[in-house]
């Protein structure tokens, strides 16, 4: 034993850190029992284990910590007993040892471990060992275990034990630093990097990450087939592992699975006897494909296995660093293979291992322990990720999985059920809609009876010109006798290119009369697609008119199966096809319509939809079987959204269908009518449009979804607009069954992505004259009875808890950019969002990812801002190379986007300035770090790069861990750039950021603005208003008093007031600007007061959210808690009420908070000031400022729901200018708020 | 137990993948690429067929030399 302080291993300083983060969590103990059968001789034992433990110099370490650096010094072990425990019973035995386990340890106080023999009644004797996991792991344990049984025996039989069985803690130091600076760890590192580097990001079991918990829950099972699963032999690791891979695979709707594989780590000799913790735990990657068999994945999985292996002194820890992930999953489910065996000779007994703790369990492990012809399977949880009964499901299923597999490891994977029975069942009924036999009757028959029952009911309307029921018949029946003669009937095609109107109708009406489908050839389709419809289609004729000329044959009926219309669609690979749908149906989609908004004879419906595209069919026949009428919108109309509105106004129209790319354009149009159902397909529905469009039209729009090929819908959803970002596209109609399925053709469980398939009465008979296509897409249905078919989407979709199904773009839509996964749909959604943008697209082209937007009406967007604002959002990847601003897309003829049309970008500018010198470039790759960017330029200002505090603290905790220099946050403040901190390194002025006077930007021409601080004292938050403020003005911030711990807080509001007036007064005073969140309005506008008083002019006053000091007065004064939740607030974390300092400032630390690099000092001050500040803003009494105020309130419901800007009234004598937000008083404070508000403040100052 | 020195030599070329030029009776094995996973399995071979044997302990000296003194 010596004095030295000794390094931690790396192992111990993973485990350092993470137990640091959180102390006295007792979830970094490990420990094991013995259960032992047989005379035990317990004097004999104490000394067997007193000469192992002495023995063990690494289990004697002491930890301490000094300037931040954790060591260990080996002593002598201090005393400790071996307790002696009297229980009942085993369970009583569990239950004491489970109580040890959960309390806190202090890692420096030695020792830590504790053993102890718990003896029952009924005679059992349990060898119980607490050791924390910064001495051992798995490995460790058997080590000790094993000597003291060799100990114990040879004090029995009176010999001597064999010497030395362990190595000293120098051996694995020496073993590490040896690795560090030899060729393999450089090798390692690389290969890690190519292993892991695009797979990011991992799925995992859970959608939420990982946080540390304090306890684990564990739940176990067995296997029964443990016979078949020994006969596979050696092969059984991999086996299991691969089923593993299967089931992650299957829940998570991928197909390359990451599992965390620990790896003992022990490959040097020494290491090997060392009683130490060791373990690592690795990305293991497995690719599941459908078709091949268990044993084949097996394989490949063993082979991934020994990859690991050979790289596995390679430190996971150090792998999250190399790859910038600090935070974030390296891996999914763990999973463990525990090879220690399960009994050992202990004298002339017998002991048997049980596993209790192995340190903590972040996310969801899975162990499989083997004895002999007995598979343990335990399932490990972080119990705030995974309640019980998720946690037993996962058990119950990859249990029956492993059994299924042991009987029969040769089948394809795909073919092995995932979920169990009921599970199956259950997700077999949420994709069926409710039965509903289809009806024998076609189309026809349900127009002629409405012709029937409402003869002179008004049919059809366009343009001023109208016709009732009987005359639309009358004439569509002279159609129909002379298309007959012409050979029209059942099973024919008649194409039809009349425009829109009465004509029109009477020409589609007259061939359903002839018993024939009709195929809509309008006339601004090109030519070449004409001629090739016809080509393919080969109608008896083509209509260009309804006049029926001098044949006449009686036609005959068309029956249910036969066809009704033939339309053709585009395919994603060119020639178009043609989808032929039967009467049965159409009739059984006409009939859900009917049923679901119970359409009235004399209502309109607005038919201006091409007749191309099959929503038309409900156009124009929903209303014909119910006596309303059809009103046409002229041709070409219905790409004005003026005309429209003013059509459906004047017709009072009541249903009109919208693609939501055309509702947005109709919204923005402001439109002046009420239709009292507005009805969206075609494309993904926003949640922002739907609110919108409830908004503007005063109805929430109905989601409907459907492909060509299932007769227009086959889903519907209605609601309230929430904050969901998109509408869920709803529950299969009745007749309908909407399969979610993985790539084995397995039901997905509830909230795992997959494909969607159709099924149901609606299907389309199949693509005209394409027989090969046809059994391509439409498959055997595997759920349905014999002989039923299902339809392949392409589209991806997953199904709610509740049913819903939400459509998640189109399968071939996930690109590969610059070898990355990337989808653009989350990249257009988050473009989408961005204040300012109308609507939005992302799509790839020549591996770049190309952004689109078109400006709201009366706003002007820059495309490179635009880029840069999403860096806030954004991940690096799915950042958009280039951003084009576009007046509006380019539609295709139905009203989709056109995204073929979009043009191709312009390059971007190129060349940002380049790093020029080492320090440049450490700083540059410092931002690009921080900022999940790949490039940052040298002039590039790091909150115009979307930079806030948060990411401030960590560049400058970087850039002083890089340079050791003594670098703060107000240096970045004051040099943004890469350049201006590598001239600011070398030189020495400094910001001191605890300063009543900071510079947040300290050049500019116009008139600074200065932001008083908030409730904490510190005026760090305002920086996000750098971005959207012009570049031109300057913006200071004003900090509280008694910041550094020392100097006491000031006395009242007007002190205050005072006191930043002086700091700020110049003596040709010029225009001050003033703005302040929370306690900050307050006294800004005291300083307002005060400054006029002065005679100087203000030029603003802007309000974050705060209010007089009537509004405070009846609440009560805040508490240490309180101040401690508000200083969460500022660091813009939301917290629980009544909770304690010590969480607070624990939150802070680990939410990665500005705050938490300040001393303590100046942090427990700013809890005083908290707390003055509150009390100060009570005893205020308001003067009366003259000028306007510019108010920006935080609008989302809280509790003390009296608070009113009004209030100020009083206390002012201009304007009270309103912005409203959706947001919480601490939100307001977040980037895209500040944005806005900063906008605000700009166009005010420039009015 | 049955197991000759010959076939414990072969089994463990046999998991290695390697053939019999490759592997001396001193190399460390575990250095060779013979990870956890696989030492397991064959562990639980020979504890199948009745030894007495440890994973520890053939981790503390794993060549094939120590395993056969300890298992032959």
């Amino acid at each position: 034993m010596s004095e030295v302080r000794l390094p931690l291993t790396e192992a111990q300083s993973g485990i350092w850190f993470s137990a640091a983060l959180d102390e006295g969590n007792p979830v970094f103990n490990c420990a094991q029992y013995l259960a032992l059968t047989g005379p035990l001789r317990e004097s004999v034992f104490e000394r067997a284990l007193r000469a192992t433990i002495a023995e063990a110099e690494a289990l004697h370490a002491r930890f301490g910590v000094t300037e931040g650096r954790p060591w260990q010094r080996l002593e002598q072990a201090p005393e400790w007993a071996l307790d002696r425990i009297r229980v009942t019973d085993t369970a009583a035995a569990l239950a004491w040892m489970r109580a040890d386990l959960a309390a806190p340890v202090d890692v420096l106080e030695p020792p830590l471990f504790r053993f102890a023999l718990v003896r029952t009644d009924s005679g059992e004797t349990l060898w119980y060992q607490r050791i924390h996991h910064l001495l051992v792991d798995g490995y460790g344990f058997a080590l000790v275990q094993r000597r003291v049984a060799e100990r114990y025996a040879a004090l029995l039989a009176g010999t001597e034990p064999k010497p030395h069985p362990f190595r000293s803690l120098h051996a694995v130091l020496e073993d590490e630093a040896r690795y560090r600076s030899s060729p393999r760890y450089t090798e390692d590192a690389r290969f890690w990097r190519q292993a892991i580097g695009d797979a990011l990001p991992i799925t995992g079991l859970t959608e939420t990450s990982a946080r540390t918990a304090r306890r684990f829950e564990r739940h176990s099972a067995t296997v029964g087939s443990g016979r078949r699963l020994t006969e596979l032999g050696p092969e059984r690791g991999a086996l299991l592992v691969a089923c593993t891979a299967l089931y992650t695979s299957a829940l998570t709707g991928t197909r390359e699975v990451v599992l965390g594989l620990p790896m003992m780590n022990r490959l040097g000799r020494s290491t090997r006897l060392v009683p130490t913790t060791a373990v690592n735990v690795l990305p293991l990657r497995v690719r599941v494909e459908p078709g091949a068999t268990m044993r084949a994945l097996a394989e490949r999985v063993a082979a991934a296995m020994a990859e690991v292996s050979a790289h596995q002194w390679y430190r996971g820890e150090q792998l999250r660093r190399d790859l910038g992930m600090l935070t974030g999953r390296l891996f999914g489910p763990q999973v463990n293979l525990k090879p220690f065996e399960k009994s050992m000779p202990f004298g002339d007994c017998t002991a048997h291992v049980h596993y209790l703790a192995a340190g903590p369990v972040d996310d969801l492990e899975i162990i499989f322990t083997s004895g002999g012809t007995e598979l343990g399977i335990d399932i490990d949880v972080n119990p705030q990720l995974y309640p019980p009964e998720v946690a037993r499901a996962h058990l119950d299923r990859l249990t029956a999985l492993i059994e299924t597999v042991a009987a029969d490891p040769d089948r394809p994977v795909a073919r092995y059920p995932v979920l169990r029975a009921r599970e199956r069942t259950a997700a077999l009924a949420a994709s069926c809609g409710p039965d509903r036999v289809p009806s024998e009757h076609t189309l026809l028959d349900l127009l002629d009876a409405a012709a029937k029952r409402f003869p002179d009911h008004i049919a059809v309307r366009a343009s001023g010109h109208e016709c009732t029921y009987r005359e639309l018949h009358e004439r569509a029946g002279r159609l129909a006798e002379a298309l007959a003669a012409r050979g029209a009937g059942p099973g024919t095609v008649v194409a039809i290119g009349i425009p829109r109107g009465i004509e029109l109708l009477a020409g589609l009406l007259g061939i359903l009369k002839a018993g024939a489908a009709y195929l809509p050839v309008e006339e601004d389709l090109p030519r070449e697609r004409v001629e090739l419809m016809l080509a393919d289609a080969a109608p008896v004729q083509v209509l260009y008119s309804a006049e029926a000329g001098d044949l006449a044959v009686r036609p005959r009926r068309p029956r249910p199966e036969d066809p009704a219309y033939l339309l053709y669609t585009s395919g994603s690979t060119g020639k178009p096809k043609g989808v032929v749908v039967s009467h049965r149906a159409i009739v059984h989609r006409l009939r859900w319509m009917q049923e679901r908004f119970a359409l009235r004879p004399r209502e309109r419906v607005l038919q201006k939809t091409p007749a191309g595209f099959d929503v038309s069919v409900w156009e124009f026949f929903w209303p014909l079987c119910q006596g309303a009428s059809v009103v046409f919108a002229e041709p070409g109309g219905h790409r004005d959204p003026g005309y429209l509105a003013r059509l459906i106004a004047r017709e009072h129209i009541g249903t009109v269908h919208f693609v939501p790319s055309m509702l947005r354009v109709f919204l923005d149009a402001g439109p002046d009518c009420a239709p009292e159902r507005v009805i969206c397909s075609g494309e993904a529905l926003s949640g922002s449009l739907a609110a919108d469009c409830l908004k503007v039209l005063g109805t929430a729009p109905h989601n409907l979804y459907g492909p060509t090929e299932a007769a227009v819908d086959v889903t519907a959803w209605h609601e309230e607009p929430g904050t969901a970002r998109s509408v869920p596209i709803g529950v299969p109609m009745p007749g309908n069954r909407c399969y979610v399925l993985d790539t084995g053709l397995r039901l997905c469980p509830d909230g795992v992505p997959g494909e969607l398939y159709l099924a149901g009465a609606q299907l389309a008979r199949g693509y005209h004259d394409r027989a090969t296509l046809t059994a391509q897409r439409f498959h055997a249905d595997p759920f349905g009875v014999p002989g039923s078919r299902m339809y392949r989407t392409g589209d991806l979709a997953l199904r709610r808890t509740d049913g819903a199904i939400e459509y998640l773009g189109r399968g071939d839509d996930q690109v590969k950019i610059r070898g990355m996964r990337v989808e653009p749909g989350e990249t257009e959604a988050a473009l989408t969002a961005l204040p300012g943008v109308a609507t939005a697209a992302v799509l790839a082209r020549a591996d770049r990812l190309c952004g689109y937007a078109v400006p709201m009406p009366g706003i002007e967007l820059d495309g490179e801002r635009l880029r840069t604002a999403l860096h806030a959002t954004l991940p690096a990847r799915q950042l958009p190379d280039m951003i084009t601003v576009l007046p509006r897309f380019p539609v295709t003829h139905n009203g989709k986007l056109d995204r073929a049309a979009l043009p191709d970008p312009v390059a971007p500018v190129a060349g940002r300035a380049v790093a020029t010198d080492p320090a440049q470039e450490l700083i540059a790759a410092a931002f690009a770090e921080v900022l999940e960017l790949e490039r940052v330029g040298t002039e590039d200002g790091f909150f115009e790069l979307g930079g806030h505090s948060l990411h401030a603290a960590r560049v400058v905790a970087r850039l002083r861990e890089l340079f050791n220099a003594d670098l703060g946050i107000g240096d970045l403040f004051a040099a943004p750039t890469v350049a201006g901190l590598a001239e600011r390194l070398a030189g020495d002025t400094r910001n001191d950021p605890l300063g009543t006077l900071f510079p947040l930007r300290a050049k500019g021409n116009r008139p600074p603005l200065y932001c008083v601080h908030p409730a904490g004292g510190l005026g760090w938050c305002y920086a996000g208003l750098l971005r959207s403020l012009p570049a031109e003005q300057p913006v200071y911030a004003l900090q509280s008093r008694g910041l550094d711990g020392r100097t006491p807080p000031a006395e009242s509001i007007e002190e205050m007031a005072a006191a930043y007036v002086d700091a700020i007064a110049t003596p040709e005073h010029g225009r001050y600007l003033l703005a302040g969140w929370s306690v900050g309005g307050v006294i800004a506008h005291a300083m307002a007061c005060e400054l006029t008083e002065r005679g100087a002019e203000v030029g603003l006053l802007a309000m974050l959210d705060a209010y007089p000091s009537e509004q405070w007065q009846d609440l009560p004064e805040p508490d240490e808690s309180d101040a401690a939740r508000a200083l969460l607030f500022m660091a813009g974390t939301d917290a629980e009420p009544g909770i304690d300092r010590d969480t607070a400032v624990e939150l802070l630390r680990t939410e990665g908070s500005a705050l938490a690099t300040l001393p303590e000092a100046t942090r427990a001050a700013m809890l005083g000031i908290v707390v003055n500040n509150a009390r100060r803003m009570r005893e205020h009494r308001h003067r009366r400022f003259a000028g306007d105020l510019l108010f920006f309130e935080a609008g989302a419901p809280r509790a003390e729901q009296w608070l009113d800007s009004s209030g100020w009234l009083p206390h002012i004598g201009g304007e009270l200018r309103r912005h409203r937000f959706d947001c919480t008083h601490p939100e307001l404070i977040r980037a895209e708020n500040l944005d806005r508000i900063g906008s605000a403040i700009a166009e005010f100052l420039d009015t | 137990m049955a197991l000759s020195a010959e076939q414990l030599r072969a089994q463990v070329l046999d998991t290695l993948g390697l053939g019999t030029e490759e592997v001396g009776d001193t190399d460390d094995l575990l250095e060779l690429g013979l990870d956890s996973i696989r030492l397991m399995s064959l562990v639980e071979r020979w504890r199948a067929d009745g030894a007495d044997i440890g994973f520890v302990e053939l981790t503390e000296d794993p060549t094939i030399a120590a395993w056969q003194r300890k298992l032959v």
